[in-house]
């Protein structure tokens, strides 16, 4: 470094380096943006319709609502179709067919026929064979508030139907400087709840999740805010007839001696359907926002209030209602719960499904103060049937028959499984 | 913990092999300085310690860069004297940048997790010594450095809704020019 010091050498260093440097000296910047967006896959409606039958059966993914005919389960599969499960033994169901009905979120029976929604139709299909299900009417555009979701709405397209939704996994790079946040919403296609239920019907029993009921020749159906009469006296041609604006949120709806229950989000209606085809109003119990499956018998409605997710709130209970004067429902006392779900009552004993509590079993003889007689809590339940001794219960893992011929040992009798997505 | 100290002393041994009468020695650094890129300037300050065997200094080093984001870099700190006067030397200093002490960005709509992450980071440059006395010496060097980062923010759109999460990945990569000024203290190895 003879007759070149050591300053020289890093003062022209200073000076070369922003230089020699300048097109690395940068604030380089790579973003990637990872979201999921469901794509639809559709079908002609020709296509659709001639798939609605018997198929062969299909694992159980997402237990929705159910609904018992004799020794057959008809258990809903949210937005794809039904499962037909032969009970013959409860110790032993078999799945032994699949129906393929797209955006069947609900279903009903009267006698050997079973009405389920296909998105904005009506559906009415002969089950007398369950092996060889058999379309009987579609009644179309009934539930226009059935949308599919993602900005797809039926109409958008009449030919076709969206079937099912594939799950897309997507990361997008773009430069940082190209722009902010893109705001992808990710696409739960339907927001509605996914538990269980059923309905009633001469022969059948559902649970007090369902949106469908059956009275008096006639399939109820609620929507987010409407009541719509069915005539269904010639079972296999139902006919639409009036519809009636209830309120908002509407979420469940159970038939007891002439009245209709309704659940919503901001409380319970009554309804009166002495005439059928005219449902009137008859009372109205107010509670704060939440979800609100309800069930009843002659003296008392059972309310549960749950929060979380689309039923917002804070609130988690059992409100008793009494019903001597159905103009003027009064609330008689409320039981804390954890995250009540469905629930069914037969004879004296009340069963509730907690959420991730499990199925507790109460004795409701008294309804000033319910007794804990057990609690099932290894299942995070979310709607049951109880009949005959044996509770039918929906769980985010499978369906579960429990016999509760001796409540205090209720015996677990079998269970389907809910196959790994 | 022994495995990073051979690594280190890796260089300086296999290099001065060819070096004949030299000694060990030991030094420890402390400089601050400034950064300078393509956003505002902002301070850096180091340390670091290790050995010196003849014309090479190997040792380990943390400091504090407040570069875009604040990072403590833990880093390899090698050096090379390039005259016999032991003035100018090259160094390199690569490590890892972990973050530390950043402020939470403004709350956004539907964010629900804003992740820092460190990543590798690099300062290579000239510098010069001037000696203080026989232990101490005063260094100004120049350099150019990387700082990579990760920022990750998930965003739930609908709070009430089961939705799947949407996440942001931002992977920064900043080129800046280091300037730095800074005391050493040890014994030099011949």
């Amino acid at each position: 470094m003879k007759g070149f010091p050591a300053i020289q050498l890093l003062a022209y260093t200073l000076i070369a380096l922003p230089v020699l440097f300048s097109a690395c000296v940068k604030d380089n910047c790579k973003k990637e943006h990872t979201y999921v967006y469901y794509q639809p896959v559709f079908k002609t409606k020709n296509e659709v319709r001639a798939n609605i039958k018997s198929n062969a059966p299909r694992a159980i993914e997402t237990p929705g609502k159910i609904c018992i005919l004799g020794p057959t389960i008809f258990l809903n599969e949210p937005d794809r179709g039904i499962h037909i499960i032969d009970n013959t033994n409860p110790a032993r169901p078999r799945n032994i067919a699949f129906v393929d009905i797209p955006g069947n979120m609900d279903i009903a029976i009267k006698g050997n026929i079973l009405y389920a929604d296909l998105f904005t139709d009506l559906v009415a299909l002969d089950i007398s064979n369950p092996a060889d299900v058999k379309v009987k009417k579609i009644v179309e555009g009934v539930f226009p508030y059935r949308v599919y979701g993602n900005g797809f709405v039926q109409a958008n397209n009449q030919d076709h139907i969206i079937t099912e939704w594939v799950r897309r996994d997507t990361t997008v790079t773009e430069s940082c400087s190209e722009g902010d946040v893109i705001v992808f919403f990710d696409s739960n296609v339907f927001l509605a709840s996914s538990a269980s239920g059923g309905t009633a019907s001469p022969v059948g029993k559902g649970g007090s999740m369902a949106r469908f009921t059956i009275m008096n020749n006639r399939l109820y159906t609620v929507g987010t805010d409407d009541l719509d009469v069915f005539n269904i006296t010639n079972a296999a041609d139902p006919v639409h007839g009036n519809r009636v604006s209830v309120g908002w949120n509407i979420e469940t709806i159970y038939p007891f001696k002439n009245n209709l229950f309704i659940g919503s989000q901001t409380g319970m209606f009554i309804y009166n359907v002495t005439n059928p085809d005219v449902p009137v109003q008859a009372g109205q119990f107010s509670h704060v926002r939440s979800c609100d499956p309800v069930i009843a018998d002659d003296n008392y409605a059972y309310v549960t209030l749950r929060s979380g997710n689309v039923c917002q709130g804070f609130t988690n209970e059992l409100d008793i209602v009494k019903l001597n004067n159905l103009s003027n429902p009064a609330l008689q006392k409320v039981y804390p719960l954890t995250n009540p779900h469905g629930l069914s009552k037969d004879g004296d004993l009340l069963f509730i499904c907690d959420g991730k509590d499990g199925l507790k079993v109460y004795n409701a003889a008294n309804v000033m103060s319910l007794q804990l007689i057990s609690t099932i809590g290894t299942i995070d339940a979310y709607d049951v049937i109880a009949m005959d001794h044996i509770a039918l219960t929906v769980a985010k893992d499978g369906l579960y028959q429990y016999d509760y011929s001796d409540p205090v040992n209720i015996r677990l009798l079998s269970k389907l499984t809910v196959a790994p997505k | 913990m022994r495995i990073i100290i051979l690594a280190l002393l890796l260089p300086v041994v296999a290099i001065a092999q060819k070096e004949k009468n030299a000694a060990v020695g030991w030094r420890v650094n402390a400089a601050s300085g400034v950064i300078t890129g393509e956003s505002a300037a902002k301070p850096l300050y180091q340390f670091s310690g290790g050995i010196t065997y003849a014309r090479f200094f190997s040792g380990i080093g943390i400091g504090y860069d407040k570069y875009r984001f604040n990072t403590i870099p833990v880093f390899a700190d090698w050096r090379m004297d390039v005259d016999h006067s032991r003035q100018t030397y090259l160094y390199v200093q690569p490590g890892y940048g972990f973050t530390a002490g950043n402020n939470p960005e403004e709350p956004e709509y539907g964010r629900v997790a804003d992740r820092l992450k460190g990543g590798f980071s690099l300062d290579a440059g000239i510098g010069y010594r001037l000696a203080v006395g026989k232990r101490n010496g005063f260094l100004l060097s120049a350099g150019y450095g990387l700082k990579y980062m990760v920022h990750e923010k998930t965003y739930l759109y609908c709070a009430t809704c089961d939705t799947d999460p949407v996440t942001d990945t931002y992977r920064y990569r900043f080129g800046r020019i280091l300037l730095k000024a800074g005391w050493e203290f040890g014994s030099r190895g011949r």
